[in-house]
């Protein structure tokens, strides 16, 4: 439930300025990392090639997941760009001059120090908790972990769940506080982001800001709609600047800034050339890409959809009016509901994808029987057909798995292929049924996409004349769809004979919504793991 | 009067509740007037919109004209017009968007008389709109014909407040708003006349999530409690068979009233906000949006895009400056028509 207006209130008329303490953190070591891998990621994106695009994205999760989060400076860092590959066939591919050694070399000096960022970040919790001001901690969900890690129990007072603001209706519900910790830049969207209004409405005394120097804070964050966007850099130390049109609401911040450590190749004066959150703001990869938001749901992974578009859901409340409804993401639809994905025709949800597909069993089954005789020997057959990826020998294993929520195969529709050549698949055997006129493979990749929620969003079947009746058809499940929200957070039920739509539903309870992503047409209404979905946050 | 949004804790009325119940209170009304729309940003969730809706609304307790009763006649006759040409022969479940009908409502066709309110009656198909006579059937199938506005008073359209009581059971109460001005002028015959001028556009979550947020905030004169729910007496919302204010449903995007023309519309929620300004039936009218900036930045630019001053809207400043000071956290813009 949102606080109570009247506490806020009480709140803004007790404090004529609230504080920013901003603690810009310098390391020469990790400026080195820094700039190294930004250097390779600029480099990757610029290439044509499907595949730089793909690793420079993967590098930018890195980058930024260092710069937004308290990281331990250990062997996972020199070890995640160790596994891009083995520097000099890396540098070669790539044509990079050194920058590649150059990272690696960096990230190695860093497991010989404690990240001072963290350092501050626990010396200012633990001077908070010594003042007894109640404090809370703005991170995204996945950058929760360094936090916890942050924390001796038996010597610090543990931070516990209560502390934690993941999203701005976490902050919505939260009563007034003592001070906001936040690590990295105040960004409105992606990487490091935090509501505009712990700005423009704050509800605790002091921010306390730990960021990277050469990080700065974007441009008009703290946006009221009413009032022009206030510049941090151009307004230090006061309220606002309102139209002249317009009444601010005359919120104002005094601001500090305290610098420490040194890092002596960087720039001494804020370049936006050099700040990562504003030269990699974008993913990198080609094509044409649109703003998503992304729903987050229980059994892992999430679906990217276009922002404030309808989706069709489910509340569980018991006293709901109507607990099935085509939903706004973020206004209506909310944590604790169920997306529903509406999977029509082709496949029979009644026996085939509660457990497997009906082309996936197959070619699973055959796929694994590759891995147990000589798994490098089809990993090498794949890479030498083009499935260039990194980590193959992994993926394959993933692509083994047993279908969960979606069917675990390939990304990419010419990899797929590759993959169902490679496995020699007997076609005319294992497809009695084939009246379309598609190869095996083509009909194996139907039932994937399928899986992963493409049938709607395809839009053959006219979107809102399906989802219509699908709510027709559901308010007919009620009761068996509430007993399987109480039991899990993931479910499926077919459509029972007779009805005006065959197939199914798949449901997926949400955990969060989290707006800042850029993606392809392609990637959105689908099921995706949150490795992938990473790629695509903005920054 | 104290005021509590928090059970238990009871508090005079705080300062920007009395802002914003005075900002719908002094909202020009009524003559020749330039359009305007404001956008009222607020530093959290809350009821706000209900709460200068209810001060719009204690203003019109003061007007004359401000009631159903007028056009009350034409009202019914344009209803059984939609009913007996458009939506008794069409054969799609009502849905106007797709069918393109040009209404937003469906027309039954029922009737209700403030004599025998349980019943409901059937406009007639001898209804003749070229001499103005509405005709509706018994369930003996007996027919009656009104020919004058003076009859029709006491029917109204299934599902919406009547226009006018003709007892002073189910009346409103003044007493409710009495704590929440200094002296309210209320002329008493509105106290019995529905008035569907003023309009409350609700939450994108529909009726109920708007109702249950209005009802957690409460007034206490000393004698009794109101929440705003019912102060606002929105049909359905209270046990009063007045309605002063009609409901605007984002969800459904149906108003709760046939053929309602309504000058100002108070608009709670960004989403409800850039429907309104959408709409057509809104066109005319005052808007007022109340939003809170614990949202997204998309959603917060969207709204903000709306605020605008552009070739046909430009900043009020003179309405800006005609208002107090602004309790901290608040801050308003106000477009008006040009050239006005």
């Amino acid at each position: 439930m949102p606080t109570a207006a009247s506490s806020i209130f009480d709140f803004l008329s007790r404090h004529e300025n609230c504080s920013v303490q901003r603690y810009e953190i310098a390391s020469a070591s990790f400026g080195a990392l820094r700039r190294a891998m930004a250097s390779i990621i600029r480099h990757l994106r610029e290439s044509q090639d499907h595949d730089a695009n793909e690793i420079s994205d993967q590098m930018r999760v890195l980058l930024f997941t260092w710069l937004t989060s308290p990281v331990e400076f250990n062997a996972t860092i020199p070890e995640a760009i160790q596994s891009f590959g083995e520097p000099t066939v890396f540098e070669m591919r790539w044509g990079l001059r050194g920058e590649y050694r150059e990272a690696l070399r960096a990230a190695a000096n860093l497991t010989s120090e404690e990240n001072p960022l963290r350092a501050k970040l626990r010396t200012v919790i633990r001077e908070l908790r010594a003042a007894g001001i109640p404090s809370k901690i703005f991170c995204h969900r996945k950058a929760r972990p360094h936090f916890d890690s942050l924390l001796v129990p038996s010597s610090d007072v543990c931070v516990d769940e209560s502390c934690f603001l993941h999203s701005v209706r976490d902050y919505n519900n939260t009563p007034p506080f003592g001070a906001l910790l936040k690590v990295g830049p105040l960004r409105s969207a992606g990487w490091g982001a935090v509501p505009d209004a712990v700005m423009s409405a704050p509800r605790f005394e002091t921010l306390i800001q730990i960021v990277w120097s050469g990080c700065a804070d974007e441009p008009g964050f703290g946006y009221d709609p009413v009032t022009s966007p206030m510049n941090h850099a151009a307004n230090q130390n006061h309220a606002p600047a309102a139209h002249h049109d317009t009444l601010g609401n005359n919120v104002s911040w005094l601001r500090n800034i305290t610098r420490s450590g040194e890092d002596p190749l960087a720039t001494i004066e804020y370049t936006p050339g050099e700040d990562e959150f504003y030269i990699l703001r974008e993913p990198g990869q080609q094509g044409g890409r649109r703003p998503a938001t992304f729903v987050e749901i229980a059994e892992g992974g999430g679906i990217l959809y276009p922002p404030n578009s309808m989706i069709l859901s489910f509340d569980p409340a018991p006293d709901i009016k109507l607990p099935f409804a085509l939903r706004q993401i973020g206004e209506t639809l909310t944590t604790e509901m169920f997306v529903i994905l509406t999977h029509v025709g082709d496949v029979d949800f009644g026996n085939v994808l509660a457990s497997e597909g009906r082309y996936s069993l197959i070619w699973k089954q055959q796929l694994n029987e590759e891995m147990q005789i000589n798994p490098d020997g089809i990993c090498r057959i794949l890479q030498n057909n083009g499935v260039s990826l990194l980590s193959l020998r992994t993926c394959v294993e993933n692509w083994c798995q047993p279908s969960t929520t979606v069917i675990h195969a390939p990304q990419q529709k010419k990899h797929f292929k590759i993959l169902i050549e490679a496995l020699s698949i007997d076609a005319v055997a294992n497809d009695k049924n084939n009246s379309a006129g598609l190869t095996w493979w083509q009909r194996a990749w139907n039932e994937i996409r399928i899986s992963r929620g493409e049938a709607i969003q395809a839009g053959v079947q006219g979107h809102e004349v399906v989802e219509q009746q699908a709510l027709n058809i559901l308010t007919k499940l009620l009761s068996d769809v509430r007993r399987k929200a109480i039991a899990s957070a993931g479910f499926r039920i077919a459509i029972p004979n007779g009805e005006e739509l065959s197939g199914g539903f798949v449901f997926h309870k949400i955990i969060a919504i989290e707006e800042g992503y850029l993606v392809s047409e392609t990637e959105i209404r689908v099921v995706r793991d949150l490795n992938t979905v990473e790629q695509w946050r903005m920054s | 009067m104290d005021f509590s949004d928090i059970p238990g804790e009871w508090q005079p009325i705080p300062s920007w509740v009395r802002f914003l119940i005075n900002l719908g209170y002094g909202w020009p009304r009524g003559g020749p007037k330039p359009r305007r729309i404001a956008l009222i940003s607020m530093p959290c969730d809350s009821a706000a919109a209900g709460l200068i809706a209810v001060g719009a609304m204690v203003r019109d307790l003061a007007d004359p004209r401000a009631n159903d009763v007028d056009g009350h006649y034409d009202k019914l006759l344009l209803y059984a017009r939609q009913f007996l040409e458009s939506c008794d022969p069409c054969d799609m479940k009502c849905q106007p968007e797709i069918r393109h009908c040009g209404y937003t409502k469906q027309a039954t066709g029922k009737l209700r008389s403030i004599r025998i309110p349980r019943q409901t009656f059937l406009v007639s198909n001898r209804t003749d709109f070229a001499e103005r006579k509405l005709a509706w059937t018994y369930r003996s199938g007996m027919i009656e014909w009104t020919y004058t506005p003076q009859h029709a008073i006491k029917w109204y359209i299934d599902g919406e407040p009547p226009p006018e009581l003709n007892e002073t059971d189910g009346e409103l109460s003044s007493e409710a708003y009495k704590g929440l001005f200094d002296q309210p002028i209320v002329l008493l015959e509105n106290l019995r006349r529905s008035y569907s001028g003023l309009c409350f556009a609700g939450r994108a979550g529909g009726e109920s999530v708007s109702r249950e947020l209005c009802a957690s905030m409460r007034f206490n004169n000393g004698i009794a409690e109101y929440s705003l729910d019912e102060l606002l007496t929105i049909h359905g919302w209270s046990e009063c068979n007045v309605s002063r204010i009609a409901f605007f449903n984002p969800r459904t995007e149906k108003l709760d009233r046939s053929n309602a023309s309504s000058n100002l519309v108070i608009a709670d929620g960004d989403t409800s906000f850039l429907k309104v300004c959408d709409r057509a039936e809104f066109a005319a009218s005052d808007i007022i949006g109340v939003i809170h900036r614990n949202v997204e930045r998309d959603r917060l630019e969207a709204v903000g895009a709306k605020i605008l001053p552009n070739q046909w809207m430009s900043a009020d400043t003179d309405k800006l400056c005609e208002l107090p000071t602004l309790p901290r956290g608040i801050s308003i813009a106000i477009l008006k028509e040009r050239g006005m």
